[in-house]
């Protein structure tokens, strides 16, 4: 679980290589091999006169320690004849005159402090350009050296230091960088804290405290302070620095330590630390929790001060309860969620999977269960957000990876609903048509037919594979040639030009499959081949040198050899009319080449990338580019002027190809994906997700299919409709039909199989839409009036239609169409206008809701059941959702009740409740599956959540922009979506009450939103005719 | 001063100028030396690949092609700059090499390739694991590497030349005193485990820092066509070293235009 944690120099502080045999610290080794030679170490009281030098008032008799900012020598006074410990900072970095003077100051502060256990500081001064200070020699080592051995004697000692500590922090000092080196024990094992607000003046005025040298590892510091706050620090930092110093004497370890500096910093700040008792099983739990408590990212959750530790401490050590625990472990919990959401994820992932913490907690209360729960919901709408934000930014990883810490552990709630599922399916892509072939493949053509596909591969063959039956037909070998870098089908599709890594460039016969002419170019290999649309040129690319070759076709006579210059990845490409190559130099810019005898380049454009394939557009007006940046862009061929860019691929863009029509591009990347683009506006309609290495080249096969090869040894065939849902949205255009102006939108229903709608039209009529084919299988006329409701039985073998008719008719479906109305059921009064149908969980019954009643009818022999009269101040009614039984109403309108849900027994006709909200008309309601949650959305900009059994609010949802107009649940009851006049979609999570995502892609006003029953898709309806889908893959 | 190397002819005809004046691959003993600076300095150039995103089959192989064709081919004489340092005459023609990366995962296996000597011998992700592996750029990480490497055949190199049990053992008590770092009483315990005076140990530590100084500097020299360039290349180093953040070091030696992306898209 843990990390092996470096050991570190006890000089610099610099990690240490776990297995390096030297064991030397190699930046110190180097310091000192920089340096002169140095014995004053090895110099002792005995040793010879001449091995002591002056400094200043001070003989130095011998070095103590030396460090990145300085050196500390045992030296005498020669004024006062007493032994002292001399800090000399290094000459040079800390020279001037103004790093002295606050030097100075901060060193006097801290001078006047008066301790037992802080190390007296007798001197303060600058000699030859260098600040030092003289202080008690405390003879004996520091605390990095020589640990007290044992939890006791390791609380004793912290809580002597965290009374200095506290002495020091009531008059205005803070130490600012207590770590163990910082921490000398004598002889007798008293500890003495030295250095007091130097980190200070060290880490403002030195450049150098950015450097490991000076700073020594960050270890040590206080989150606040690893974040550059140095200037904010309070008590708390100190705080931190006497839990990190406790935690090391409990482990042996720091509590952070990385690899260098910055990633210990990022350590610091980011994680929380590994629990002591993880690294030292016989670490007592108290003490633990005392050292955790210092260790609080929060300067507010450390001990409020030094001498709070201190009494802890005392009690730990008089076996008395610590204060530290339990009262704020929920507290810390909640507050720490709060503030990490994502680490939270982890934690308490982590709590839960090992048990270990879990069991710790959950214990105490179910006050604690509680706050644990709510924190694991809001984490994940957290972490939720996260994911989407990761998928805009076109990081396809870290999507997977979010999604992958979302995975519930056994035991913990499953959160994860549509939106996790419809990031996972973008995120992973579909099964497509996967070819492997044995080798990688480097480069595709199709043939002119599209019957035939052309593969070079890595080992030099040419597989020629039938596009019908998938099989490799022939395969064109040429062993002197390993690996075939391009391969163009002339326009006749009589020949196969084949680039390979030699200087010769082969045609083949396909006719014959010989060999029909060589020609050679250039000195290393080709990199790539073209014919002329007409078919009468042939042009190759040849590497490094790029050179160009141009011929005639099939003479194969020379026109010219064009060398703009080294190229290592040279493009070319004809334009449409057959008369001009397009390539870019290895510098980047384009140029057009006439094919005239002579003929002389024109330089269209310095793209400011580093071009590695051009293709003319489909026009012949444009050349696009793509280039080791990622950029794919359109470029004018005759005034060079940027027409149009693809953004979105983050590395290299190997190869493009247009669609026949020219409507779509596709491009392939080194980032492993393949991305298809509306040519015209640049748009990203797909991403293609499957290959798991850098593809190398890309084709429509025809005018819905994209044909890639890829290092993986994966040629793969992307049909349009695989890819169609991949996309983040799917739109479709809606049968046409009028709708009454007062309800431009239709009314709805969704066959229990998921695939068939019902969909109002124009007067009376519906349409049976197969909406997976965007075709119309039926279409049915009801009576001249607009329908309003429509409702499936939830087996599917009833439909019910209602609207401004007298009557709502109850259609029996077979093979899912509507043959015949069994039973026309009047409504309660004359223009009534039916708005809401629906059939019980079991199907038997049917209820139906207009302006003046409620009633209930037996299916299919229509015998009413029950029926109810609405108040008149219910006649506008706006909005009315059934519980699955038909025993329960939900009824608001838009008369002088506006935004009050009222809730109905249909058995007792007088009683109501009322839920009071929203400020505005409610538009839409829904139940969930269990009819546990009530959702309302309102013309108020709100979405409301409610317990639909106890009539109690639950929770304001608030995101749109403006008014909320529909809401559904999806069948696991998860997600809620709900759709704005804003043009927005979003999903929010039920259990976390919290957005989970914003769904992208829609724009216009929306109307409706429902899920399928099986839960893979989620509809929106704007306007009349308009159906966006967002899918998740089955399930 | 005591402690003569043993084998300084090693030294001598090893170093880079050797090299350089000698002139592969005409000179049998320019091969032979430049072999032995390559394998000792392999590990360096390895992690350097391993940062460059490869894996470690990549990378092995990369290193391996990498030095055939340095020590088969004309690999020297392309090398027009950077001749001064053996290191850093290694690291352009890695980059060299590996900007044909590309090229080279598409090119089928060249005859090139043949295996010139055994990364195996040693597991080159040995001692890969404290690499920073998030906030370095390659060229630190190759340049902190090669300096660990350095100083651990110093080491090795010192501890060789203690020739009896007795000297071996008093190699590793005092080995802690290589650097001016430790406290006072350490020499003293050493004394005590070693059964010496006081005097006998700080001169023996004298003696060993003395020693391992000029090896150290010897086997820097090793490395560079001038040996006056010694302390630059001490000094530069020690920035290498002290340095974390390692962003300015990629600032200052721009990887080549284009090349890095592919390579980064890997990772």
């Amino acid at each position: 679980m843990v990390n092996p944690i470096p050991a570190l120099c006890p000089v610099c502080g610099a990690a240490l290589p776990a297995n390096d045999p030297s064991g030397l610290c190699v930046g110190c080794v180097f310091r000192d091999m920089a340096n002169p030679m140095d014995f004053s170490d090895l110099d002792t009281e005995s040793s010879e006169p001449n091995g002591s030098r002056e400094f200043g008032d001070f003989e130095l008799l011998s070095e103590i320690a030396r460090g990145g900012a300085g050196v500390v020598y045992r030296a005498r006074d020669v004024r006062l004849n007493r032994i002292v410990a001399l800090k000399v900072l290094v000459a040079g970095e800390f020279a001037a005159p103004e790093f002295l003077s606050r030097f100075r100051t901060e060193a006097e502060a801290a001078a006047l402090l008066d301790h037992p256990n802080i190390v007296p500081i007798y001197e303060v001064g600058g000699h030859d350009h260098r600040p030092f200070l003289s202080m008690k020699l405390i003879v004996g080592g520091t605390l990095a050296a020589s640990a007290p051995s044992g939890p006791e004697a390791a609380a004793r000692l912290m809580s002597t230091l965290s009374r200095a500590v506290h002495y020091a922090h009531q008059r205005g000092i803070l130490h600012r960088d207590i770590k163990p080196t910082n921490v000398l024990v004598d002889a007798d094992g008293v500890p003495y804290l030295t250095d007091f607000g130097l980190a200070r003046v060290l880490q403002h005025d030195s450049h150098l405290t950015r450097t490991a040298a000076v700073l020594g590892t960050p270890s040590f510091m206080a989150p606040e302070q690893a974040a550059g706050n140095s200037r904010e620090l309070t008590t708390a930092a100190d705080i931190w620095g006497l839990g990190a110093v406790l935690y090391h004497l409990l482990t042996g370890h720091p509590p952070f330590a990385g690899a260098t500096a910055v990633e210990t910093l990022r350590r610091v700040v980011e994680k929380p630390p590994a629990a002591p008792r993880s690294l030292n099983p016989g670490v007592p739990p108290d003490l633990e929790v005392i050292c955790l408590k210092c260790l609080e990212k929060n300067p507010r959750d450390r001990y409020a001060s030094a001498e709070a530790l201190a009494e802890d401490l005392d009690r730990w050590l008089a076996h008395e309860p610590i204060h530290a625990r339990p009262a704020t472990a929920t507290e810390w919990v909640v507050k720490w969620c709060q503030r990490n959401p994502v680490l939270a994820v982890l934690l308490v992932l982590l709590l839960v999977v090992t048990g270990v913490g879990a069991a710790g907690l959950l214990w105490q209360s179910r006050k604690t269960q509680r706050a644990l729960r709510d924190a694991h919901r809001a984490l994940y709408a957290a972490e939720m957000s996260l994911v989407k934000q990761a998928w805009h930014e076109g990081n396809v990883a870290r999507v997977r990876a979010l999604l992958d810490l979302l995975v519930p552990a056994p035991g913990m709630e499953e959160l994860r609903g549509f939106e996790w599922r419809y990031f996972h399916g973008l995120a992973t892509g579909r099964d497509t048509d996967r070819i492997p072939t044995g080798d990688n493949v480097q480069s595709v053509a199709v043939s002119p037919d599209r019957s035939t596909l052309a593969l070079g591969s890595g080992n030099g063959a040419i597989w020629l594979m039938d596009v019908a039956s998938r099989q490799v037909r022939t395969t064109l070998t040429n062993a002197a040639a390993p690996g075939a870098r391009a391969v163009a089908f002339s326009p006749d599709g009589r020949y196969l030009a084949v680039a390979t890594t030699t200087p010769t460039l082969r045609v083949w016969d396909l006719t014959t499959r010989e060999t029909f002419a060589e020609v050679r170019l250039g000195t290393d290999w080709l990199e790539r081949v073209s014919f002329s649309a007409d078919g009468r040129f042939l042009a190759a690319a040849s590497r490094p040198d790029g050179v160009i070759g141009l011929w005639h076709f099939p003479s194969l006579i020379p026109i010219d050899v064009l060398a703009p210059g080294p190229n290592q990845r040279p493009s070319l490409a004809f334009t449409r009319s057959g008369d001009e190559v397009v390539f870019a130099d290895g510098e980047g810019v384009l140029f057009v080449h006439p094919l005239a005898p002579g003929g002389k380049s024109r330089r269209v454009v310095r793209t400011g990338s580093t071009v590695v394939n051009v293709l003319g557009t489909p026009d012949g007006t444009g050349v696009v580019t793509t280039a080791t940046d990622g950029s794919v862009k359109v470029w004018s061929l005759a005034d060079g002027s940027e027409l149009r860019r693809f953004v979105g691929h983050p590395t290299w863009v190997t190869s493009a190809a247009y669609s026949a029509d020219g409507n779509r591009l596709a491009t392939a990347s080194t980032d492993g994906t393949l991305r298809v683009w509306d040519a015209l506006t640049g748009l990203e309609l797909a991403r293609l997700l499957g290959h798991t290495a850098w593809v190398n080249d890309v084709r429509f096969l025809d005018a819905d299919t994209v044909v890639s090869g890829a290092d993986d040894g994966d040629l793969r065939l992307w049909p349009w409709e695989s890819f169609r849902n991949q996309h983040e949205v799917a739109e479709y255009r809606l049968p046409s039909g009028e709708l009454p102006v007062n309800r431009p939108w239709p009314a709805i229903a969704i066959g229990p199989d998921s695939r068939f709608l019902v969909l109002s039209r124009q007067a009376g009529s519906a349409v049976l839409w197969d909406w997976t084919k965007g075709a119309a299988v039926d279409r049915f006329q009801a009576d001249s009036l607009p329908l309003h409701a429509i409702a499936y039985s939830p087996d599917g073998h009833w439909l019910a239609s209602g609207g401004e008719g007298t009557t709502v008719r109850l259609w029996r479906m077979t093979d899912g169409k509507p043959v015949a109305h069994a039973v026309q059921l009047p409504v309660s009064q004359e223009k009534a206008m039916v708005l809401r149908l629906r059939f019980a969980t079991d199907g038997t019954s049917l209820a139906m809701a207009d302006r003046y009643a409620i009633q209930i009818w037996s299916v299919p022999d229509g015998q009413l059941r029950q029926s109810m009269v609405l108040s008149p101040r219910e006649h506008h009614l706006s909005a009315v959702e059934f519980t699955p039984d038909l025993k329960s109403a939900f009824v608001t309108s838009s008369g002088l009740r506006r935004g009050v849900i009222e809730a109905r027994r249909l058995s007792s006709p007088q009683w109501r409740q009322d839920l009071v909200g929203h400020e505005n008309i409610v538009v839409d309601l829904a139940l969930s599956p269990d009819a546990g949650w009530l959702a309302s959305a309102s013309l108020d900009g709100t979405l409301r959540l409610w317990d639909a059994r106890r009539l109690s609010p639950v929770a304001v949802l608030r995101g749109h922009s403006g008014a909320v107009t529909a809401v559904d649940f999806a069948p696991d009851g998860r997600t809620l979506a709900s759709a704005g006049a804003d043009g927005t979609v979003r999903l929010w999570s039920v259990p976390a009450r919290r957005e989970v995502a914003v769904m992208p892609g829609a724009v216009a006003p929306l109307t409706r939103v429902r899920f399928t029953p099986d839960g893979r898709h989620l509809l929106a309806f704007a306007a009349a005719d308009l159906m966006r889908v967002w899918s998740t893959p089955p399930y | 001063m005591t402690g003569q190397p043993k084998d300084r002819g090693w030294f001598l005809t090893t170093h880079w100028s050797v090299v350089l004046a000698a002139g592969c691959p005409d000179s049998p003993q320019c091969a032979a030396a430049l072999e032995q600076l390559c394998r000792a300095y392999w590990h360096p150039l390895y992690a350097y690949v391993r940062r460059r995103g490869y894996n470690e089959d990549e990378a092995k192989d990369l290193t391996q092609s990498f030095f055939g064709e340095l020590l088969q081919r004309e690999g020297l004489r392309q090398a027009t700059q950077d001749r001064g340092r053996f290191r850093s005459f290694l690291l352009a023609g890695m980059k060299n090499h590996l900007a044909n990366a590309w090229d080279h995962a598409h090119r089928q296996k060249r005859g090139g390739d043949a295996v010139i000597f055994s990364l195996d011998a040693e597991d080159p992700e040995d001692g890969n694991h404290f690499e920073p592996m998030e906030h370095e750029t390659p060229e630190s990480v190759f340049e902190r590497r090669w300096a660990h490497t350095l100083v651990a055949h110093v080491v090795r190199r010192l501890e060789e030349e203690q020739g009896d049990d007795v000297r071996r053992q008093r190699f590793e008590v005092l080995r802690p005193f290589l650097l001016r770092q430790r406290l006072e009483a350490g020499y003293d315990n050493a004394a005590r485990q070693l059964g010496m005076s006081h005097s006998a140990v700080t001169s023996a530590i004298h003696r060993m820092r003395l020693r391992f100084r000029e090896l150290f500097r010897s086997e820097i020299a090793r490395t560079l066509a001038d040996p006056a360039e010694v302390d630059a290349e001490i000094r530069h180093l020690v920035q290498v070293l002290s340095r974390s953040e390692p962003a300015q070091d990629a600032a200052a030696d721009p990887p080549p235009d284009g090349e890095e992306s592919p390579i980064r898209a890997k990772e």
